[in-house]
C-alpha cells in the first residue's frame, strides 16, 4: 500500500483507522527481524520497539504533524532505531540493577530543554507503571475514554464511538475521568 | 480541596499546551511557569505521568492486537524440551508431515490466491488524496459499508461528469466484482485497461483477478495470458502477477 493511502486512511475516516494501522504495522514488519539481528535484541524486544515506533508514527500522522518530505519507511525506521537504542539502555541498566528507567515519556519532547529538565526531575518513572493499575480502579468507561483520547481520537469521534450525546459531554466526562486519575497519581506524590 | 480544584482547572490548560493549542506567547508563559512555579511544575509532572501511563496501557492493547497478525517466527529453545533420544522419531514424523503437506497443501490454487487478494485489497477502499471530490469519497464510504448500489450510483455519477476519472471507472468495476457481476466487472476493467495516458493502470491486472475469481472453464488460461502481459508491460500489479505466475509453474 502506498504511503498516501495509509496516511489518508489514518486521517480521513476514523472508523476505518484500525484497518490502516494494521496495514502500516504489516508493511514494515520486517524491521522486527532487522532489529533482532542489528541490535541483538530478542524477537519479543524487537517487536516491542517496533510496535512502540508504529504507535508513535500513527500519533504523529493523526495529529497532522507528519512531515511529508519523509517517506513513511524512513520516518518509521528512524523512530524504530531510537526505540531500539532506548530499549538496549533499559536492558543494560536493568542488568546492572539501575532501577530508574532512562526511557523518557514521549510528551517531554514537547518542552524546551530547561523546562524538560525540571519536569523530568519531578517525574518518578516507577509511578508510570502504576497508572495501569489506577486505570482499572477509575471504572471501565473512564479507562476507555482516556485510552481513546490518548490514541488521538477527538471528543466528537469518542462521542460517536461510545454513544455520548455530543463532544461537549465527552469533554466534561473525559476531564472528570482525568481528574480521578490525577488524584490517584497525585496522592502518591504527597 | 482548593489545591485539588487548582489541579483540575490546570488539566485543560496543560493539555492545551501539549496539543499545540496555545499561541506562542501562551506557550512561553507556560514554559516559564514550569521553571518558576513549583506547584504548577508538579501538576505538569502528574499530567505527563498520567499521559505516559495511559500510552503504555494503549501500547499493550495494540501489541496484543498486532501480535495476532504478526509473522512471528516459531523459535523455541529446542534443547530444553526435546530429549536427544526422541530426535530420530521426531525427524521421521517431520518427514511424514512434510510429505503430506506437500501433497495436501502444495500451494493456494489460482482461485484462492485471487480470492485472498480481493479480500485483502478490496474489502475496504482507501480514500484518495483528492478530498474535494466529495461524490467519489461518498461512493468509497458507501462501498466500505457494503452499500454497493449506492456506491455504484455515486461512482457512475462521478464517471459521467468526468469520463477521464479512471478511479471512478476502477471503482465501478470493483463494485461489480464485489457483487459477483463478473461480466460487467470485466467490461469496466477492459475499458480501464484501454484508457491511454494513465500513470498507473491496473486494468489488465484486475481483469486477470476477476477471471481467476470467476474461475470458469478457460478463465485460468486467459488470466495467465493477461498476467504475463502485466509483467511484460510492467503495469500496476506486475509484482503480484510475477509472484503468482512463478507459483503456478
Amino acid at each position: 500500500m502506498h504511503d498516501a493511502e495509509i496516511i489518508n486512511g489514518l486521517t480521513n475516516n476514523y472508523k476505518h483507522r484500525s484497518y490502516f494501522e494494521k496495514e502500516l504495522y504489516v508493511q514494515y514488519e520486517y524491521f522486527i527481524k532487522q532489529g533482532s539481528s542489528k541490535y541483538k535484541l530478542t524477537y519479543e524486544d524487537s517487536f516491542s520497539a517496533y510496535s512502540d515506533a508504529v504507535l508513535a508514527a500513527i500519533q504523529t500522522i493523526i495529529n497532522n504533524k507528519f512531515d511529508s518530505n519523509y517517506s513513511l519507511k524512513a520516518y518509521l525506521s528512524q523512530i524504530f532505531r531510537n526505540k531500539c537504542v532506548d530499549l538496549i539502555r533499559k536492558i543494560t541498566n536493568t542488568k546492572q540493577k539501575i532501577h530508574k528507567s532512562p526511557v523518557a515519556p514521549e510528551l517531554l519532547s514537547h518542552l524546551p530543554e530547561t523546562a524538560k529538565n525540571v519536569i523530568s526531575m519531578l517525574i518518578d518513572k516507577e509511578k508510570i507503571a502504576h497508572v495501569s493499575h489506577y486505570l482499572d480502579t477509575i471504572g471501565k468507561k473512564c479507562k476507555e475514554i482516556l485510552l481513546l483520547s490518548v490514541d488521538g481520537y477527538t471528543d466528537m469521534q469518542i462521542a460517536d464511538k461510545l454513544g455520548y450525546h455530543n463532544a461537549d459531554v465527552t469533554k466534561s466526562t473525559r476531564l472528570r475521568c482525568r481528574e480521578k486519575l490525577n488524584k490517584l497519581i497525585n496522592a502518591t506524590y504527597e | 480541596m482548593q489545591r485539588m480544584n487548582d489541579l483540575n482547572e490546570n488539566t485543560e490548560y496543560i493539555e492545551a499546551y501539549f496539543k499545540d493549542q496555545l499561541n506562542d506567547a501562551e506557550k512561553r508563559q507556560f514554559e516559564q511557569r514550569c521553571l518558576e512555579d513549583e506547584l504548577f511544575a508538579r501538576q505538569v509532572a502528574v499530567f505527563v505521568t498520567a499521559e505516559e501511563g495511559i500510552r503504555q496501557e494503549l501500547l499493550q492493547q495494540k501489541q496484543q492486537e498486532w501480535a495476532g497478525i504478526s509473522q512471528k517466527p516459531a523459535i523455541r529453545p529446542l534443547k530444553k524440551i526435546i530429549s536427544i533420544r526422541l530426535l530420530p522419531y521426531m525427524a521421521a514424523a517431520c518427514l511424514v508431515i512434510a510429505i503430506a503437506s506437500y501433497f495436501f497443501f502444495r500451494s493456494e490454487t489460482p482461485n484462492q490466491l485471487a480470492n485472498t487478494y480481493i479480500k485483502e485489497h478490496f474489502t475496504l477502499l482507501s480514500q484518495t488524496m483528492n478530498a474535494s471530490n466529495d461524490t467519489l469519497q461518498k461512493g468509497i464510504a458507501a462501498y466500505n459499508n457494503k452499500e454497493y448500489n449506492t456506491a455504484l450510483q455515486l461512482f457512475q455519477k462521478v464517471y459521467q461528469s468526468n469520463p477521464a476519472n479512471s478511479k471512478a471507472k476502477k471503482n465501478i468495476g470493483l463494485v461489480y466484482l464485489a457483487t459477483k457481476e463478473y461480466e460487467k466487472a470485466l467490461q469496466q476493467f477492459e475499458e480501464l485497461a484501454g484508457t491511454p495516458g494513465l500513470y498507473e493502470n491496473p486494468g489488465l491486472f484486475l481483469m486477470a483477478v476477476t477471471l481467476l475469481e470467476r474461475n470458469k472453464t478457460g478463465d485460468l488460461a486467459k488470466a495467465k495470458a493477461l498476467l504475463q502481459q502485466v509483467v511484460q508491460q510492467k503495469t500496476e500489479g506486475s509484482k503480484e502477477a510475477a509472484r503468482w505466475l512463478k507459483e503456478w509453474r
